[in-house]
């Protein structure tokens, strides 16, 4: 064992039994279950974990936590790990970062010699001019930058995401935090408990046999407690309006990260305090570390932290180190105690502490100068709760000042006190917010009279000397090598805000995002610009409080897919799916030219299921009917169906579809695949705002039928092979709808209509017989050649038909009368959604029209949006929908055109994205094939 | 004309259940479910309730969905098909829907015989709390045609509790 591991200790969190092996740089290293990858390399002798952001100078241990700015490592192939905090794993292959060629000889260590050039606004300075040079300077600059490296190739991780709806959320595992959750617990509250830390203690984790046995006695009670949820190894990362508050839960079981959305009734801060560091010369050299990191090595992980030791204290958790270095059997080489004046003015070493100066001149040589100088309140989670913390000059930290209703602040944040104190005051905050959360549920449950919030007693504050610079210079912020000149500088340079200064320097804006060094660099500021703490103003926390992954914030990729009864057999069919937004459909089954000369040729059918169907009843509907399309709907008879167009209140085309009476009372309309969901909540919306009361009941049936479409000249003898249902012509005519019983499925219902220009019959049956009625239509279907076809074929058929598309061949500012509908929008009606605003573009006309156009050279296909021009290059239209047709062996298009070029026979000019130009002709009807409809009519 | 005997089918007419039994999942979603729209007023919207071989509720004013046999009221809208309509059963049930369902599905909020529409995996999907014998269960019912989509979700969030 190596001669830095320790014999055992009481507070000891590693597993002796269990050695865990792993590599630091390549080199084999063991250490025990339980340990850091810093503590098992802090076993092994190790003091260099990384080399500095900009100076590249050697780094080790400062705090020993999540948040050591020195303590970030490369794990396999995962970058910025943090060492101090994630726990040994076998196997485990550990690097620095950001080194070249190696930690021990790092070359980039040059830039110390340039130091007195790297002040801040270096690059700002440097490199502005010349312009040109700016990406050659991304470029070099690039290679400087920090962090580790990101493998591509990496497997992608599982993350997901929680709800969670606590009473109580208690954000910090201290002593005050376990306190208040098991008096909010034991007051009837459900609570969730988080803790950064892999345990529950916060500092009695790493305190004396008192501490220990307090510790005890705390975890005890909270397993104790079935309503208090545990949450270790996981951090509040934000706290949002009415506590809305996220949690990120790490190394789960089954995900890498897991972000839990709590809505708190309460919420109650006990995030405690992180040791300050002290800025003096020498202040980032290996070895020196703060006295609860030298405690939490000693102590949790057995680890003795140098051999000889100088410890500066100013606080009771200093004087702890002392006792806890010397049972550790470090040697103390001295004590400088600050409450008497002592201080540290430099350390100085080549790869580590060796020297020791303090403020009396004395040198002591030394490899570990432990320094316990005061504390930084963790208020991020305060601040993001709208509290503006005061600086408390006795107490020589920020403390909380004024919270809002449902959140409460415990423990370091409030004061100090003694571990009872401490659990005292927090069992009081978590009874009052057990009461409170209680009155914002009986809120919810319609209560008004609320019960009194309760006494929260107050917490004194310790005397604490104010230290935060000696009268030597050194680093303030590690993560970013800002030095307390750098922010005299920059104060000198006239950034005489911290907000300011703070952007200016860096300072703050590394990875640990100011947690150990904001309080340093206010001071060091307050000092330049002569303001002391409580008049300068603070920056502000925002969330998250800790590095979130990417993967975390997505959480599973769960986009809703919908899927057509039918779908098992187009999947076993080799179905090209084509996305059409939820829906996946069948593009085609491998040639859609072919699908379209079997339908005009025979007999093919679509799965037509995704179509919007709204079951419409009540003696009302023809007036909602004639309110929401642009047509004439009060003399539809039973048995009829009719085509009909929406226009918004702006006249613009929203949607198109038919609309059938399948009884006295009882309509069912269709709408558009992708304006299903849009239509239903526009026909909801006038009926609620405008027409309450109006008799219609209204049921999206959508998803209920699914829906075929046979089509060909065939599909008369196909279609009465399966159903009783008299479909001869004459009975049966173009748009009407029968319902009855088709393939043995009763509560069918069949319409005669034509997207596709042929004669067609679509039926819809509950959805659930969707495939039986598919998989009996092929199969009857046999002899007859019937062919599945998907919806290229149908686009195809609906343009050599001239059929507008609502979204493809009209846009946002397409209005009613643009689209060659006129002969269906009845001006003399008294009143429709949209009629104001299509009588005024009736009135000023020089709208666009959409025209048929065919081009002369009948192989050429001009792409979808290309371009018409006139001959002065003007643009004056666009092609909206074109494909090859394989009925007319040409090509054909459907166009947007100016009113000037609209007329049949009109030339024009389309450019093509290639930036040729081809010759076409506006045709004189809108349908390139059978404009008179005859095959629909037989 | 053939003598036909048509099939319904349900999303994967599937029940699957974790190993300690603790937590199933079946596609239940040929079930007959009707929506009417008067008959049923004592129950609020929000709520659910038993009556004799149905199961009624309601989650918004003047719409009641009724799973069983065919109500006697004029208009009746078959939901058989419209929905599909899964049943997640066992102590472990609400937690495989929180991860899933941003409703707050404790006693005091959504106790048994509770119903609520809301989004499951982002699908617009009525939820009712239908416990059987003593133990916590749920009715998931989206549209259809994401019932599959909807299945594989609560498989996955499931995973986790051992169901699968």
């Amino acid at each position: 064992m190596s001669r830095y591991r320790l014999d055992p200790q009481p507070g000891e969190v590693i597993d002796r039994s269990k050695t865990v092996s792993f590599t630091w740089n390549g080199r084999r290293y063991e250490g025990f279950e339980g340990d850091t990858i810093a503590s098992a390399l802090a076993a092994n002798g190790v003091r260099v974990l990384s080399r500095s952001f900009k100076y590249h100078r050697r780094r080790g241990l400062l705090t020993a936590t999540y948040h050591d700015p020195n303590a970030m490592v490369q794990v396999g192939d995962e970058p910025n790990v943090r060492a101090a905090h994630q726990v040994l794993n076998e196997g485990m292959e550990v690097s620095a970062q950001n080194v070249w060629p190696s930690l021990s000889l790092d070359l980039k260590a040059v830039n110390q010699l340039v130091s007195p050039f790297l002040s801040p606004g270096f690059y700002y300075k440097t490199f502005m001019a010349p312009r040109a040079l700016w990406p050659w300077y991304q470029r070099v600059l690039g290679r400087f930058a920090a962090g580790g490296v990101v493998n591509p190739e990496h497997h992608s991780a599982e993350y997901d995401h929680r709800y969670a709806h606590p009473d109580v959320l208690v954000a910090g595992g201290g002593p005050a935090g376990m306190a208040a959750a098991i008096a909010a617990a034991e007051s009837g509250a459900s609570v969730i408990l988080v803790e950064e830390e892999p345990a529950l203690g916060g500092h009695l984790r790493f305190g004396d046999d008192g501490d220990l046995q307090a510790l005890a006695n705390l975890r005890a009670a909270i397993e104790a407690q079935t309503a208090i949820e545990v949450m270790t190894d996981a951090v509040v990362a934000g706290r949002y309006d009415h506590n809305w508050v996220s949690v990120v839960q790490r190394d789960m079981a089954h995900v890498e990260e897991r972000l839990v959305l709590a809505r708190a009734k309460h919420l109650i801060v006990a995030a405690g305090t992180l040791e300050r560091p002290y800025v003096f010369k020498g202040n980032d050299l290996p070895g020196v570390m703060l006295s609860t990191a030298a405690r939490r090595l000693t102590n949790l992980y057995a680890v003795k932290p140098g051999d000889k030791a100088v410890v500066l204290t100013a606080n009771q958790s200093g004087d702890a180190a002392v006792a806890d270095l010397e049972r550790a059997g470090v040697e103390i080489a001295a004590v400088l105690d600050a409450r008497n004046g002592e201080t540290v003015v430099e350390a100085s070493g080549r790869k580590g502490v060796q020297t020791v100066v303090d403020s009396s001149g004395k040198r002591t040589d030394a490899d570990l100068l432990v320094t316990a100088i005061g504390w930084t309140t963790s208020t991020a989670l305060l601040n993001m709760a709208g509290d503006r913390p005061v600086y408390e000059s006795r107490a020589a930290r920020f403390l909380s000042s004024s919270l809002p209703l449902n959140v409460l602040a415990t423990g370091g944040l409030v004061g100090d006190g003694t571990t009872d104190q401490l659990i005292e005051h927090g069992s009081a905050v978590g009874r009052a917010a057990a009461r409170r959360a209680k009155t914002v549920k009986a809120t919810w449950q319609g209560a008004t009279s609320h019960a009194a919030p309760g006494e929260i007693p107050t917490l004194d504050v310790d005397d604490h000397p104010e230290l935060f610079r000696s009268t030597t210079h050194g680093f303030v912020d590690y993560s970013e090598d800002v030095t307390s000149k750098d922010l005299l500088a920059a104060a000198e340079e006239g950034y005489d805000s911290i907000e300011l200064a703070k952007r200016y320097t860096t300072a703050g804006m590394g990875p640990i995002q100011g947690k150990v060094e904001a309080v340093n660099a206010l001071a060091v500021h307050g000092e330049a610009i002569g303001a002391s703490l409580l008049e300068t103003s603070t920056t502000t926390w925002r969330p998250p409080y800790a590095p979130i992954r990417l993967g975390t914030l997505a959480g599973r990729n769960r986009e809703p897919l919908r899927h057509s009864p039918i779908q098992p057999w187009h999947e076993r069919h080799n179905a090209k799916p084509l996305v059409a937004g939820q829906w996946i459909r069948p593009d085609h089954y491998g040639d859609p030219e072919a699908e379209v000369r079997a339908v005009r040729s025979g007999v093919g059918i679509i799965d037509v299921s995704p179509l919007g169907k709204i079951d419409l009843r009540g003696t009302d509907v023809p007036r909602l009917l004639e309110f929401v399309y642009v047509n004439k709907w009060s003399k539809l008879q039973v048995g009829k169906v009719r085509y009909g167009v929406m226009c918004a209140e702006d006249g613009v085309i929203m949607d198109d579809g038919v609309t059938g009476r399948l009884g006295h009372d009882r309509y069912m309309m269709s709408t558009t695949s992708g304006g299903a969901g849009g239509v239903w909540n526009w026909l909801d919306d006038w009926l609620q705002t405008s027409f309450p009361e109006w008799d219609v009941k209204m049921t999206a049936v959508t998803d209920g039928y699914a829906s075929i479409n046979v089509a060909g000249p065939n599909s008369r003898e196909l279609v009465g092979r399966l159903t009783e249902i008299d479909l001869d012509a004459d009975r049966f005519g173009y748009m009407e709808v029968r319902t009855g019983t088709v393939a043995g499925v009763t509560d069918c219902f069949l319409w005669r209509i034509g997207f596709t220009g042929e004669l067609s019959y679509e039926i819809h049956v509950p959805a659930g017989y969707g495939l039986w009625l598919w998989e009996n239509l092929i199969e009857f279907g046999d002899d007859l050649g019937v062919t599945a076809f998907g919806v290229e074929a149908q686009r195809i058929m609906r343009l050599e038909k001239g059929h507008f598309i609502v979204g493809q061949d009209t846009d946002g500012l397409t209005q009613g009368f643009g689209v060659g509908i006129d002969w269906a929008i009845k001006m003399d009606k008294p009143d429709f959604a949209g009629k104001p605003e299509l009588a005024w573009q009736k009135e000023r006309g020089g709208y666009p029209r959409l025209v048929a156009v065919q081009t002369d050279d009948p192989t050429v296909v001009p792409p979808e949006a290309s371009q018409i021009i006139d001959a002065s290059e003007k643009i004056k239209g666009r092609i909206t929908s074109s494909r090859h047709s394989p009925t007319l062996e040409r090509s054909i298009c459907l166009a947007q055109v100016e009113e000037g070029l609209a007329q049949g026979g009109q030339r024009l000019n389309i450019r093509l994205p290639d930036g040729t130009t081809v010759a076409a002709t506006v045709m004189a009807d809108q349908a390139h094939f059978d404009p008179e409809g005859t095959r629909l009519r037989v | 004309m053939s003598d036909w005997n048509p099939v319904p089918r349900g999303i994967v007419a599937k029940v699957v259940s974790s190993e300690d039994g603790d937590l199933t999942l079946s596609d239940v979603s040929l079930a007959p479910k009707w929506r009417v729209f008067s008959g049923f007023e004592d129950v609020r919207p929000g709520a659910s309730m038993r009556l004799n071989d149905q199961l009624v509720w309601s989650v918004s004013p003047d719409e009641w969905t009724v799973l069983g046999s065919r109500p006697g009221e004029d208009d009746v809208v078959d939901l058989t098909h419209v929905r599909a309509m899964f049943r997640l059963t066992g102590v472990n049930a609400s937690r495989t829907l929180a991860k899933i369902c941003a409703l707050d599905l404790g006693d005091d909020i959504f106790p048994e015989e509770a119903a609520a529409r809301t989004l499951v995996a982002g699908v617009a999907t009525e939820l009712v709390r239908d416990d059987e014998d003593g133990v916590r269960s749920y009715l998931i019912l989206p549209s259809r045609s994401f019932g599959l989509y909807m299945y594989d979700v609560i498989l996955d969030a499931g995973g986790e509790f051992g169901l699968g």
